[in-house]
């Protein structure tokens, strides 16, 4: 076995030793959200004279946002949210520095392996809720929907890393970086249709929005487990992400190699 | 093994007035000072080698094993360990040094012992057999096999001290650099730690740096003493010739047969005192040029049951090299 392969297991270990505090937020969030939006779009649909949106019905507006918002909890992860910028400054960074492994390997390992046991039991939740609610008749995912939104689930859980990662890095500098990670998080839910599809935004700005990296991280694969993505969408998505993962591994790298040098290791 | 050439390492930190003005103030023009907190310093450890770093708070001992281990890059100056630049932080040199920080955990606190080495037996890549023979010589030498399956959070702070060696030399480095491994310890534990340590350099022959504030650390283990003092070095030799350099009082302890006598010592040693807390035992610090001179004029005027000359408590010296102005010695 791997070390990348001990380092993600390891952390699958410790996500299930301690379950019902990510069963119980989950739980929690699902039951707010859903009910949230289900009163929410019965509202604006009724004052649309029960005339609903394209391509969507009430139930299937609720389930998006529920996915979205379940892809929220899966990419956060929320022990390893601050990992590091919290190594930077506590001095925890030292060990990584000194062992003979990439440092941003194993904090991937350690994010994968989170992210993987939130994704198994968020499915597990939402699958359950799909099929007692019946959803309105939405249909279950087939085997396409399945397969792109899986993809883009991944890509999503690694571009979400290397760019929090990126602005972590940047704690060699500054005292404090929640701020920043706070308005990323804004942004996904403007920009990457986490509160509302991105087929409700105007023409022009959905084809904006379809170069940044942001639909990756909520819309497309919440659009791909619902049977909306087609395949030429889901092509260039998957493209775009890539694209964007790679250039913020480049840019975490740099900003780590550079801020480095003013690591002091305080806290050791 | 390493060689140390005029390294120095200077922190740029900001500084700001006190008082909300003063926060207000700093958010427009940060002002910035330069703290020097290693002078250009210069040396060399062998294989085998155990060199004590002593220094008081904020001499600089941490700031130099962090740069010789790669965690911080210096402001000037050279350093190779094992043939490395360390601050490059290439593999094959990682593979090679080990560090314990007494004050910093390298485990992870909610993964039992045997799983956090057995991460480490990947990390560095370590064969099975190879990786199982070291650490049954660990686990019995340090008497750890017990609280192998353990939470290392549920450790008690020297079995998990004794978990912090294991782990840092599990992979067989060939450079140790121990920050403070004793710290805060019973006795006990530091006994055992210390058995260890020299045990292990006497079997593996590692070159090790070691920063403590226990003489008992420095005695046992330290044959070469680098002594920081806000910064610069101000000894570099050997422990026994720190007492030769700069222990250059005597303490004499005279136990009277007649207590009646001890006025007339008093007039001709106006320094002579009696410890307060064993009455009839009297002391006199002196020059050591002045031993014989003085021993034999005591015994003239006052016959003794018991007489003794002791040096200087080596403590004590460590302790004024690290503190005071005195003149350096290289």
């Amino acid at each position: 076995m791997s070390w990348f392969q001990s380092v993600l297991t390891g952390q699958m270990r410790l996500r299930l030793a301690y379950p019902w505090g990510f069963w119980m937020s989950l739980l929690a969030e699902l039951f707010i959200v859903g009910a949230m939006n289900w009163f929410l779009w019965h509202a604006v649909v009724d004052a649309r004279g029960g005339v609903g949106f394209e391509g969507y019905t009430t139930w299937s507006l609720v389930l998006y946002t529920m996915i979205t918002s379940t892809l929220r909890k899966v990419q956060m992860n929320s022990d390893q949210f601050a990992g590091i910028a919290d190594d930077i400054y506590t001095g925890s960074l030292n060990k990584y520095l000194v062992y003979p492994i990439p440092y941003f390997g194993f904090r991937f390992a350690m994010h994968l392996g989170g992210s993987l046991m939130s994704l198994m039991q968020s499915t597990l939740a939402l699958g359950l809720f799909w099929v007692v609610t019946r959803s309105g008749g939405e249909p279950l995912p087939g085997g396409t929907a399945l397969m792109q939104s899986f993809v883009l689930v991944f890509l999503s859980i690694s571009l979400r890393f290397v760019i929090n990662s990126a602005i972590q890095a940047s704690a060699f500098w500054f005292d404090q970086i929640w701020a920043l990670l706070v308005l990323f998080s804004f942004l996904i839910m403007l920009l990457g249709g986490q509160l509302i599809p991105l087929s409700l935004y105007p023409d022009w700005a959905q084809v904006i929005l379809s170069y940044t990296p942001f639909p990756i991280l909520a819309a497309l694969p919440a659009e791909a487990l619902l049977g909306k993505l087609s395949w030429p969408n889901f092509f260039s998505g998957l493209g775009v992400g890539v694209v964007w993962t790679l250039v913020f591994l480049g840019l975490g790298h740099l900003v780590f190699r550079m801020g480095v040098r003013n690591y002091s290791g305080i806290g050791a | 093994m390493i060689h140390v050439e005029k390294l120095q390492k200077t922190y740029r930190i900001p500084e700001k007035d006190p008082g909300l003005m003063g926060s207000v103030r700093s958010l427009f023009n940060r002002r910035w000072i330069d703290r020097h907190a290693l002078a250009p310093i210069s040396f060399e450890v062998a294989p085998g080698e155990i060199i004590g770093l002593l220094g008081a708070n904020g001499a600089g001992k941490t700031t130099l094993i962090k740069m010789l281990a790669g965690i911080m890059h210096p402001s000037a100056g050279s350093a190779q360990v094992q043939g490395y630049v360390p601050w490059e932080r290439k593999n094959a040199f990682k593979k090679q040094i080990a560090i314990v920080l007494g004050q910093k955990s390298q485990l992870w606190p909610d993964l039992p012992a045997a799983d956090s080495l057995l991460l480490l037996r990947e990390i560095y890549g370590l064969e099975q057999n190879a990786y199982q023979k070291r650490l049954d010589f660990f686990l019995d030498t340090l008497d750890l096999r017990k609280l192998l399956k353990t939470q290392i959070r549920r450790l008690s702070l020297g079995e998990r001290m004794k978990f912090e060696l294991v782990a840092a030399l599990i992979h067989e480095p060939k450079v140790i650099f121990l920050d403070e491994p004793t710290i805060g310890l019973d006795i006990g534990s530091q006994r055992a730690i210390r058995t260890f340590l020299s045990e292990y350099s006497k079997t593996f022959k590692p070159a090790m740096i070691l920063t403590s504030h226990y003489m008992e650390d420095v005695e046992a283990l330290c044959e070469r003493l680098l002594i920081l003092r806000e910064g610069e070095l101000v000894y570099e030799g050997s422990l026994t010739n720190i007492s030769e350099s700069y222990a250059q009082g005597r303490n004499i302890k005279i136990q009277l047969k007649d207590e009646a006598l001890k006025h007339s010592l008093i007039k001709n040693y106006p320094n002579l005192r009696e410890d307060p807390e064993q009455p009839g035992l009297m002391r006199l610090h002196i020059n050591r040029d002045e031993v014989s001179e003085t021993v034999l004029g005591i015994l003239k005027i006052a016959p003794v049951t018991d007489l003794s000359v002791e040096e200087e408590d080596l403590g004590n010296i460590i302790d004024s090299l690290q503190t005071s102005r005195k003149g350096t010695s290289r």
